[in-house]
């Protein structure tokens, strides 16, 4: 049964307990960061820096490991196509056939590498330690309008329902003797038809029923509803705020006046 | 003011789906009183969800379609008002806890309803605490609902629905896809609203043993009519009636029945629930004999049905599981060293809650799943050798859920799916389509869409689409979860009939009247081990070990063993048994003579 990981770790730390507003902006000015920074060595002390936010809110080695896991063949990818996508420059380290691997191009390789994986890593920081819940909620409260939040929350609650669902389906076709990983494309496709037809039709069976509990529970009853959930703003959420905010326009300020830590 | 004590008030409501061309309810009468508690039992398709949905105004507002007639309530006409402004006056919960429960947690879920409301927050804060009290929920509060077990989501829609204070509860089949121990977790919180809360509740459900418990009212609906309405005494005495209507009465209103016609009564009796009967099997037949210490002393033998007594371990093994540990990925043991035999020909059923490791071990019998630790031989042969398809010629295995696997346009096509994966030639697959639907009785419907069936009759129609594989054994789990007692009498027939050709059955149920009817052995399972196994008579005189798994016997049987102490067998299963084991001389003839 394809089990469906639930991201969120669920420990009290610093950082799960800031304020879910404060984390998201933080996620998007570490990632305009990313984007930034073009040294390698820049890049490789803020990877560092996330790590050990990482490891400070004890997301656990399993989490970081399968972190490393999802962005690994991306990584890859970049890393040995760099001789590729930059040639040329100083000084040379190998020839391989036609293929010359400079410092430079390794460098580069690296940089892009490192961008890629600090952007997923902010993101992955984001989804370890705060619950979908405070997540959804957080981005109702910065103005996403309530019903795309009810829409996104419904998404991510329903992600494991159906992954068990689909399993379901599977088992119960493989047991009436259909083997999904025999032939070519495209008559594995038109095997992949008996899971995928009662998995519609089971969809569409369920947000119907859905749809109807949804509109006995008073689901747009009023104009304007309560939230139940309160975001109390703690001093800490404002110095933290504040101080990530000073942090990012200090480092954006120092960059466009040409400090770098590492010149090719 | 007569007036005001009908909370519900329906005159002449005609009703009719939209593209649909039957009426769905025809000319419904029904008043409910305030704090009364009623409820609606009938086959299925006979209109008791529809007008569960006529209730807060979900119908016409939503499905759309054609409504005539009245309907009015606590005062409001519903097809006046948007079904969300009658959520105050009308709670519902669903069949399906996964469709209606969507929150991340169990107080989001529970604060949904009063939020939409425009509820005070410290407000909601009294009512989430107040709902999961009723509903004993509260060390759930922050747990994700889709983690929880089936009993315990109902109660988190129970309370979901309370916390927007409703005067009026409509429970549509809300245990009809939980074990024995979901039920009575679920029936317990109802039957508490009632007594401690006053609620009005109208409840939709088969388990008739229950209902005749709590029910100040019931109704039995059949193609859109009421055709009986009454006290549950006056309803469940006509147990004649309520079988041509295919709905089955508790075990002792059919005792009851048994012995008005079988024994010459000086007054009929109707017995609704276990402790009227006893009280008065006790009075009229036992008191004033001696109690007696064991029954096994007794000069005249108990009296039993023959043909379930054949003892399991007759024949030859197809199925030997040797040792058998599963543990699924990153969790615990959920199979613990199992050892069994099934031997050819039997029909055997496995019980068990929900997470005793039932389906896990049935899994291994087609090797959708292989063993963690020992092994399984099908035949002779280990399933690690042997892939899923291969298996299936040997094993056939009818999954809980139909909509799993329905997917072709025809029924005919449906049935087709299976053989055509075996390969096998044109004329041969239309022959043993052919034979199947024979079986399973759906001839009439071999170009229909399997998807536009009745429930009862897309289980046939999955049913025959592993019999069309000839498989020696076959798997079938939960077979008659879900559907009326019309369609599980005539699905028991089909197994029947299948056994008697020589198929091995293993069934898989949390229905104990099943379980008595139809199998010859019984294999009790709990936390991932094998608890019992048995013949069925002598599982079930075990109601102690049985306990453990949370599984109670048959009423009858439970009736028979509070008999005990005057001598009474421990492992009747049936109502007639039991009638033909009550002494022929009643006590106070007894007396006289």
């Amino acid at each position: 049964m394809p089990v469906v990981r639930e991201l969120y770790v669920d420990e009290d730390t610093f950082i799960h307990r800031l304020d879910p507003r404060v984390k998201i902006i933080s996620v998007i000015l570490s990632m305009i960061l990313g984007v930034l920074l073009h040294d390698v060595l820049s890049l490789f002390l803020f990877y560092c820096f996330l790590i050990s936010l990482m490891v400070w809110s004890k997301v656990g080695w399993k989490n970081f490991i399968f972190g490393v896991k999802t962005i690994a063949p991306v990584t890859i990818l970049i890393f040995v196509l760099s001789p590729i996508s930059f040639p040329g420059g100083e000084p040379v380290i190998a020839v391989l056939g036609p293929l010359t691997i400079s410092l430079q191009s390794f460098l580069k390789g690296a940089e892009f590498v490192l961008r890629i994986n600090t952007m997923a890593f902010s993101v992955y920081l984001l989804l370890f330690t705060t619950s979908q819940r405070d997540l959804v909620y957080g981005l109702v409260k910065m103005g996403l309008p309530y019903n795309y939040g009810l829409t996104l929350t419904m998404a991510l609650r329903y992600i494991p329902t159906f992954g068990a669902m689909i399993g379901m389906i599977t088992d119960s076709q493989k047991a009436r003797g259909l083997e999904l990983e025999k032939g070519n494309f495209l008559r594995k496709a038109r095997k992949y038809v008996a899971v995928a037809a009662p998995t519609m039709i089971n969809a569409l069976r369920m947000a119907d029923q859905l749809s109807i509990a949804i509109a006995s529970r008073g689901f747009g009853a009023k104009a304007e509803r309560t939230f139940f959930r309160e975001l109390r703003v703690s001093k800490v959420d404002i110095v933290t705020f504040v101080l990530v905010i000073i942090v990012f326009i200090m480092i954006v300020l120092f960059y466009c006046m040409g400090v770098r830590l590492f010149n090719i | 003011m007569e007036e005001s004590s009908n909370i519900i008030e329906i005159h002449d409501l005609w009703y009719q789906y939209p593209n649909s061309k039957e009426h769905a309810l025809k000319g419904i009468n029904l008043t409910v009183r305030t704090g009364e508690f009623l409820s609606i039992i009938g086959p299925t398709g006979a209109g008791k969800s529809t007008l569960c949905l006529t209730l807060n105004g979900i119908i016409p507002y939503f499905l759309g379609g054609t409504m005539k007639g009245s309907i009015e309530v606590a005062g409001l006409n519903t097809r006046k008002y948007i079904p969300s402004a009658l959520t105050s006056k009308v709670g519902m919960v669903f069949q399906e806890p996964e469709s209606q429960l969507f929150s991340m947690t169990v107080e989001e879920e529970v604060a949904f309803g009063p939020e939409n409301l425009k509820v005070p927050r410290d407000e909601i804060e009294r009512r989430i605490d107040w709902a999961l009290k009723v509903v004993r929920m509260e060390e759930f509060r922050d747990r994700s609902p889709f983690k929880l077990s089936g009993g315990q989501k109902q109660r988190v829609a129970i309370a979901a629905a309370l916390s927007m204070l409703p005067e009026i509860l409509v429970l549509d089949e809300p245990v009809s896809g939980l074990d024995p121990l979901g039920k009575m977790e679920v029936f317990s919180v109802v039957s508490n609203l009632r007594k401690e809360h006053e609620m009005t509740v109208v409840l939709v459900e088969y388990e008739v043993e229950e209902i005749a418990r709590f029910s100040d009212r019931v109704v039995v609906m059949d193609s859109g009519r009421i055709l009986l309405e009454g006290t549950p005494s006056e309803v469940f005495k006509q147990v004649d009636r309520l079988r041509k209507i295919g709905v089955r009465a508790p075990q002792v209103s059919e005792l009851s029945y048994l012995l008005n016609t079988e024994r010459k009564l000086p007054k009929p009796i109707h017995f609704i629930t276990f402790s009227e009967a006893r009280q008065y099997l006790v009075r009229e037949f036992f008191e004033g004999t001696k109690p007696r210490t064991s029954h096994s002393s007794q000069s005249n033998m108990p009296k039993r049905n023959q043909d379930l007594t054949r003892p399991p371990g007759e024949g030859k093994p197809c199925i030997v599981v040797e040792d058998l540990t599963h543990v699924y990925e990153g969790e615990v043991e959920a199979l613990r060293g199992i050892n069994l035999q099934i031997m050819e020909g039997e029909l055997i059923a496995i019980i068990g809650q929900n997470g005793s490791g039932k389906t896990t071990l049935v899994k291994h019998f087609n090797g959708l799943l292989k063993p963690t630790k020992g092994r399984v031989l099908v035949r002779d042969v280990d399933t690690r050798e042997k892939t899923v398809a291969e298996l299936s010629k040997l094993v056939g295995y009818v999954f809980q859920n139909p909509d799993h696997q329905i997917f072709e346009s025809s029924v005919e096509k449906e049935v087709a799916f299976g053989p055509r994966n075996l390969g096998l030639s044109e004329s041969e697959i239309n022959q043993r389509v052919e034979e199947a639907l024979r079986i399973v009785g759906l001839e009439k419907y071999r170009a229909v869409p399997p998807s536009t069936l009745g429930l009862g009759q897309r289980r046939l129609v999955t049913l025959a689409s592993v019999i069309s594989m000839k498989p020696q054994i076959m798997v079938l789990d939960e077979p008659t979860t879900g559907i009326d007692w019309k369609d599980t009498l005539s699905l028991l027939d089909t197994i029947k009939t299948l056994n008697k050709q020589g198929h091995t059955i293993i069934l898989i149920t949390h229905d104990m009247r099943v379980v008595a009817m139809i199998a010859r052995r019984v294999v009790v399972m709990s936390r991932g081990k094998i608890l019992l196994d048995d013949t069925t008579r002598n599982v079930f005189s075990q109601p102690e070990v049985l306990k453990e798994a949370f599984i109670s016997p048959p009423q009858i049987t439970v009736l028979a063993q509070s008999l005990e102490p005057y001598g009474f067998p421990r492992d009747l299963l049936y109502v007639k048994e039991f009638v033909s084991n009550l002494p022929y001389v009643r006590k106070k003839h007894h007396a006289s003579s």
